[in-house]
C-alpha cells in the first residue's frame, strides 16, 4: 500500500492538480454539514470526497427513525435524513466527487494536498487552503476482541449485517447470536426478527448495556429478545459455517467463568462490540491521535495538530446521534470559514470570526470515570461545550474540572450517552488567573460520586 | 396498578414509573418523566401502544436494490410484524420520491406506507 502510494506520487509530483479553498474528505453526516455550511458561508471551490458511490456514509442503511429531533425538529429515518442533507449539497455550490478515495495527506509545502484514487480518473493530486476531514469510523472486529475458536464463514458485523439487510437485500442467516448490545446490535436484533430470523439472545460482557435504553425497550422488549448482560462468547464452532457457539457467565473482573458454559446452536452470530474511528488518512500526515478517543486531538475549534485541518464526526470520536454528528460538521465548518478568512489577507473577507490559533493552550486530561473527553486542547479565550463519556454508569454524580473550583452536577450518567459540559470564557479567565504565578498547563476533568450529607 | 417502562420518544429514554387504573387504563400518578411527552407516550403505552414502522421494498433500480420505507404516523404495535410481512408485496415504479404514498390506509390501520427516500432510476 506505502509503496503504491510512493508511485502514484512520484508520478504525478510534477502535474498541479486542481486547486481549492477547502476539501471535504467523508460524505456522512459530517462531512455533507461541513460541505454545506462552509458554501453557506462563502467559502468558494468547495469539494467533497467521497469513497462510496452514494452521499450519506450509514445512513441509508440506518432505515429506523430517531433521527434529527435536534437539527429537523422532528423524528425521522436514516434514508430521510440523508436525502434532506443530499438536496442541500446538490442546490448549492459544492463539487462531490463519488467512487474517490483519500490515499494520503501531504502538508509539509505551503499546500496542502489529497492524493486521491477513483475509476473515474485514476490517481491525481489535489491541493486545498483547508482541509475537514469526516472520515468517519469502522467497526470492531472478531480479531480485536479475540475470541478463540475455529474460523468459519457467518461470523459477521452488526453494521456490515445492517448493510447487506438494508442496502443488498440479504439475509445473513436465520438463528442468530448477537455479542455486545451497543446500539447497532439492538436494532439489528429488532430488523432480523422482523426480516424472519430467529434472533437467539443478545449477550453483553459488561453488567450494564452500552445502549441508548429506548433502543432496549423497543428493539429486544417489544420483541421478547432475552438480553444477558455480564456474559459473552467463548468458543465458536463449525466448519464451512459456524454451527454453535459457547456463552459463558463472566465475574466482577470479565474473566468468563468455567461452570458457566452453555452452548447455543446458530448459523449466524453478530458482532456488536464497538466503534473505531478511522484515521489511517490522518496518519499519514502525522496528526496527532489521542489514544482515549482514537480520533485526532483537537482544540474547542476542531482543529487538529496540523493547523488549517479540522476533525469532525465519528473520525474524532464515536458519537451516539447522528445530529451531534452534523452541529460538529457545522463548527468544523466554521472554524475552517474562519481560517481561510485569516489567511486570505487583502481577500474580500468572508462571514464569520477570525480564527484565534493560541500559541499557549491548556491541556484538558481525562480523569476519574471519563472514558475520553473532547476537545483535549482549549486556549481558555472562548466558552467551550465539552463532550465527555464516561466509563460506567454513575448516579447523583458530578464533574469536576481541576485547578477551577467548577462543579457541574448531573442525576445519571451512562456510557451510552454522551454528556455535554459548557464552560465560559468567564470560568477560564478565572482559572489563568489563579494559575498565573504557577501555571499549570492542564486541567483534569473527572465524574466522582456526590457524597451523600456533603 | 404499577408499571415500569422506558420513554422511547426521544434519545434520553426515561425511567417511567406509572400507577394506573387497570380497567379505565387511565395514568392515576406518573413519576421519571423529564418533559410532558413522557405523560403522552405512557398514556399511549397503556391503552394502544404505537411504534413507528420501518422496512424496506425490492426495486429494481439500476444501483439500488431496496427502497427504505415507513409508515408516516407510528402504527399499532401488534400489528407491525404481519404488516412488515404484507409490505414486501407491495410494487414500486421508478422514480421515487421522498414522501411519495405508496399505500394508503395499510391494512385497514389508518397507516400510509410513505417512501424514505428519493430513487430516480
Amino acid at each position: 500500500m506505502v509503496k503504491l502510494i510512493k508511485q502514484a506520487e512520484n508520478k504525478i509530483k510534477h502535474s498541479s492538480g486542481p486547486e481549492y479553498d477547502l476539501v471535504v474528505i467523508g460524505g456522512g453526516p459530517g462531512g455533507m454539514a461541513a460541505a454545506v455550511k462552509a458554501a453557506e458561508l462563502g467559502a468558494e471551490r468547495v469539494l467533497l470526497i467521497e469513497r462510496d458511490s452514494f452521499l450519506g456514509g450509514i445512513l441509508p442503511q440506518c432505515i429506523h427513525g430517531g433521527f434529527g429531533i435536534k437539527i429537523f425538529n422532528r423524528e425521522l429515518t436514516g434514508p430521510e435524513y440523508c436525502q434532506l442533507f443530499v438536496e442541500k449539497v446538490r442546490n448549492i455550490s459544492i463539487e462531490v466527487m463519488l467512487d474517490t478515495m483519500a490515499l494520503a495527506l501531504d502538508l509539509k509545502g505551503d499546500k496542502k494536498s489529497i492524493v486521491v484514487s477513483s475509476r473515474n480518473f485514476g490517481i491525481k493530486k489535489v491541493t486545498a487552503k483547508a482541509i475537514i476531514l469526516a472520515l468517519g469510523c469502522r467497526e470492531r472486529t472478531r480479531g480485536q476482541i479475540l475470541i478463540p475458536g475455529a474460523r468459519p464463514a457467518g461470523v459477521l458485523t452488526a453494521g456490515l449485517v445492517q448493510r447487506m439487510v438494508n442496502i443488498e437485500g440479504l439475509l445473513p442467516g436465520k438463528n442468530i447470536v448477537i455479542l455486545g448490545s451497543g446500539d447497532i446490535g439492538l436494532i439489528m436484533a429488532r430488523r432480523l426478527v422482523l426480516e424472519g430470523c430467529n434472533v437467539k439472545g443478545v449477550f453483553e460482557l459488561m453488567p450494564f448495556s452500552t445502549g441508548l435504553l429506548r433502543n432496549i425497550s423497543q428493539c429486544l422488549e417489544d420483541f421478547d429478545i432475552p438480553l444477558h448482560l455480564s456474559h459473552t462468547v467463548t468458543e465458536i464452532y463449525g466448519d464451512k459455517r459456524i454451527e454453535s457457539v459457547d456463552i459463558a457467565k463472566v465475574d466482577k473482573n470479565l474473566k468468563p467463568v468455567k461452570t458457566k458454559i452453555k452452548n447455543i446452536k446458530c448459523d449466524t452470530l453478530l458482532l456488536s462490540v464497538g466503534l473505531i474511528p478511522e484515521n489511517e488518512l490522518s496518519k499519514t500526515a502525522e496528526i496527532e491521535i489521542d489514544l482515549k478517543t482514537g480520533g485526532p486531538a483537537v482544540d474547542q475549534y476542531l482543529n487538529t495538530s496540523q493547523n488549517g485541518v479540522f476533525a469532525c464526526g465519528n473520525s474524532l470520536f464515536v458519537n451516539d446521534l447522528v445530529d451531534n454528528v452534523t452541529e460538529d460538521g457545522y463548527l468544523a465548518a466554521q472554524s475552517a470559514v474562519s481560517f481561510l478568512n485569516s489567511s486570505l489577507m487583502g481577500k474580500k473577507p468572508i462571514r464569520g470570526e477570525k480564527l484565534m490559533r493560541s500559541k499557549k493552550l491548556i491541556n484538558i486530561e481525562a480523569g476519574e470515570n471519563i472514558a475520553y473527553i473532547v476537545p483535549q486542547k482549549v486556549s481558555g479565550k472562548s466558552d467551550v461545550n465539552f463532550r465527555i463519556r464516561a466509563s460506567t454508569p454513575l448516579r447523583n454524580a458530578f464533574i469536576e474540572f481541576s485547578n477551577t473550583g467548577l462543579k457541574k452536577k448531573v442525576k445519571f450518567v451512562n456510557p451510552g450517552e454522551l454528556i455535554f459540559a459548557k464552560i465560559t470564557k468567564n470560568d477560564f479567565e478565572k482559572f489563568l488567573e489563579c494559575n498565573a504565578k504557577t501555571a499549570p498547563d492542564s486541567i483534569k476533568v473527572s465524574i466522582k460520586k456526590e457524597v451523600q450529607g456533603q | 396498578m404499577k408499571k415500569k417502562m422506558t420513554c422511547i420518544t426521544c434519545p434520553i429514554g426515561c425511567l417511567l414509573e406509572v400507577d394506573y387504573d387497570l380497567t379505565k387504563k387511565e395514568i392515576i400518578s406518573l413519576k421519571g418523566n423529564q418533559c410532558k411527552k413522557g405523560h403522552k407516550f405512557a398514556q399511549y403505552e397503556l391503552s394502544d401502544p404505537k411504534r413507528i414502522l420501518t422496512t424496506t421494498v425490492k426495486i429494481n433500480s439500476r444501483f439500488f436494490k431496496r427502497l427504505p420505507v415507513r409508515s408516516n404516523i407510528p402504527a399499532p404495535k401488534g400489528m407491525i410484524e404481519r404488516m412488515v410481512k404484507e409490505i414486501k408485496k407491495i410494487q414500486i415504479t421508478l422514480p421515487v420520491k421522498m414522501g411519495d404514498v405508496l399505500a394508503i390506509n395499510f391494512m385497514d390501520t389508518g397507516v400510509n406506507i410513505i417512501s424514505g427516500t428519493t430513487i430516480e432510476k
